[in-house]
C-alpha cells in the first residue's frame, strides 16, 4: 500500500510526460544552442534581457512542434500548456522584480524584472485580458471537470479589475498615475489601500492566478485522451480512451516508407494513422488481395487469431505519415519489446 | 493539499517580508486624493464581474448540456 502511495505520482508524471511530443535530437540541439548563446552573451556582456533572450530563443522551435503537436492530438490541451506555460514565466519576471527589488533596497526604478522594456502598463493590461479570455475559454470547454480552473479564473477576474483600472488611469489620466495612481486600487496609496506596495501585491495577484492554473493543467493531463484514437474507437468510454491514451506509441513514417507488421501470433496490436496517408493490403483465404487506404482516424489491428482468415500483408505510407501503436494487453501481460520497425524505401 | 499549504504559507511569509524590510520607494497620493477616481474602478469591477458572470453562466449551462 505504501509502495503503491509512493509510485502514483511517479506513474502520473509519466502519464503527463507521454502528452508530449519532443525530438530528441530536437531537445539536444536547444540545450546546446541555449548553453552557447548564454555564454556567448555573457562573454559580449549584453544585458540581462539580451543573455535570458539567447537562453531562451533556441527552445521556441521546440515548444512550437510539442504546441502544434498535442493540438492535433489533443485539442485545447495544447493551447492549456501553452497559457500555462507563458504564465509560469510571467510568474518568473515578477519574481525577478521581487529579488531586485530586495538587492536595490525598494527603488522600482531599477526593479523591472529581466525583461524590463515589457514592463509598461499597456503590456501588463493586454497580457491580463488574454489570460482572463483564454481562462474564460477553458473554463467553458473543460471546468465541468476541473474546479481549479474556476478558482484560476476568479483570480485572473479579480487582477482584471486592477489592470482595468490603472490601464483607463494611463491613457486618460497620465499625470495622475505618474503622481501615484499606478498604486491602483487594493495596493498601498491605492483607492482602498491594503497594506502591500504595488509589487508586491501583483507578485500575490499572480501567486493566486498561476498556482492554480498549473494545478488544473495537471489535472487535465491525466484526463486528456488522442483525438484519433476517439475517432478510430467512437464507442470506447472517455475513461477507457483515457486509459489507452497513456500506452500509446508514436510511430513516423517517410512516404514511401513501408510499415513492417508484427507477424500474426507474435503480438496484438493497433495502428491508429494520425497523419497522412497508409496503403493496406489484406489477403484473403483465397489468396486474394485487396488495397485499402487509411486516413487520420482509421485504424487497422493485427491479431494472433487473424479473423474469417483475412490477414495484412503489408502497410505503406502514402505520404509521410504518423501512426499510433497501441499494444494489447494479452495473457502475460503488456508487450515490452516493440519489434515493428519502419524502413525507408 | 499540505504542500499547496506550505508553499502558499511561504510566499505569504516572503511577501509581508519584503514589505515590511523594503518598502518601495515612489510617488504616492493623500488617500483623499487617491480616491478620485473611484468611479473609474466602479465600472472597471462592474465590466468585469458582467463578463465573469456571463462566462460562469455560458459554462454552466455547457456543463449541464454534456451531463
Amino acid at each position: 500500500m505504501a509502495a503503491a502511495e509512493v509510485n502514483r505520482p511517479t506513474v502520473a508524471a509519466l502519464q503527463v510526460w507521454r502528452l508530449h511530443h519532443l525530438p530528441l535530437r530536437g531537445v539536444l540541439l536547444s540545450v546546446s544552442l541555449s548553453l552557447a548563446l548564454g555564454l556567448a552573451g555573457l562573454i559580449e556582456g549584453l544585458p540581462l534581457w539580451g543573455i535570458a533572450l539567447a537562453i531562451l530563443l533556441p527552445w521556441f522551435p521546440i515548444w512550437w512542434v510539442d504546441t502544434t503537436s498535442q493540438t492535433r492530438h489533443y485539442g485545447l490541451y495544447g493551447f492549456f500548456g501553452a497559457l500555462t506555460l507563458w504564465q509560469l514565466g510571467h510568474m518568473m519576471e515578477h519574481t525577478a522584480e521581487l529579488v531586485q527589488l530586495f538587492l536595490n533596497h525598494g527603488n522600482l526604478a531599477q526593479s523591472h524584472g529581466v525583461f524590463g522594456v515589457l514592463d509598461s502598463e499597456v503590456v501588463h493590461f493586454y497580457w491580463n485580458i488574454g489570460v482572463w479570455v483564454g481562462v474564460a475559454v477553458l473554463l467553458y470547454r473543460l471546468g465541468s471537470r476541473n474546479p481549479w480552473l474556476w478558482v484560476a479564473f476568479i483570480a485572473a477576474s479579480i487582477h482584471m479589475v486592477e489592470h482595468f483600472y490603472l490601464y483607463w488611469l494611463y491613457v486618460f489620466h497620465p499625470d495622475f498615475w505618474a503622481a501615484g495612481g499606478a498604486a491602483g486600487i487594493l495596493g498601498k496609496g491605492g483607492i482602498l489601500g491594503w497594506p502591500l506596495d504595488r509589487p508586491y501585491l501583483h507578485f500575490a495577484y499572480n501567486y493566486l492566478e498561476v498556482v492554480p492554473l498549473a494545478i488544473a493543467f495537471w489535472d487535465q493531463s491525466r484526463q486528456v485522451y488522442d483525438r484519433y484514437l476517439a475517432r478510430a474507437f467512437p464507442m470506447l468510454s472517455e475513461e477507457e480512451l483515457v486509459a489507452a491514451t497513456s500506452r500509446l506509441h508514436r510511430m513516423t513514417v517517410a512516404a514511401g516508407g513501408d510499415i513492417i507488421i508484427a507477424p500474426a501470433g507474435r503480438s496484438e496490436r493497433t495502428y491508429i494513422v494520425s497523419k497522412g496517408e497508409v496503403a493496406l493490403v489484406r489477403e484473403d483465404a483465397g489468396g486474394r488481395q485487396s488495397t485499402s487506404l487509411l486516413r487520420p482516424g482509421e485504424a487497422f489491428a493485427t491479431m494472433a487469431v487473424a479473423p474469417a482468415g483475412r490477414r495484412f500483408v503489408s502497410a505503406r505510407a502514402v505520404q509521410a505519415s504518423e501512426l499510433l501503436i497501441l499494444e494489447l494487453r494479452n495473457d502475460q501481460g503488456y508487450e515490452d519489446s516493440w519489434d515493428a520497425a519502419v524502413t525507408s524505401a | 493539499m499540505t504542500g499547496l499549504a506550505v508553499l502558499t504559507g511561504l510566499v505569504a511569509g516572503v511577501v509581508v517580508y519584503l514589505q515590511v524590510t523594503v518598502p518601495i520607494a515612489g510617488p504616492s497620493l493623500a488617500h483623499a486624493d487617491a480616491i478620485y477616481y473611484w468611479r473609474v474602478a466602479v465600472v472597471a469591477a462592474a465590466t468585469v464581474a458582467i463578463a465573469t458572470a456571463v462566462t460562469a453562466w455560458l459554462s454552466l449551462r455547457a456543463w449541464r448540456r454534456r451531463k
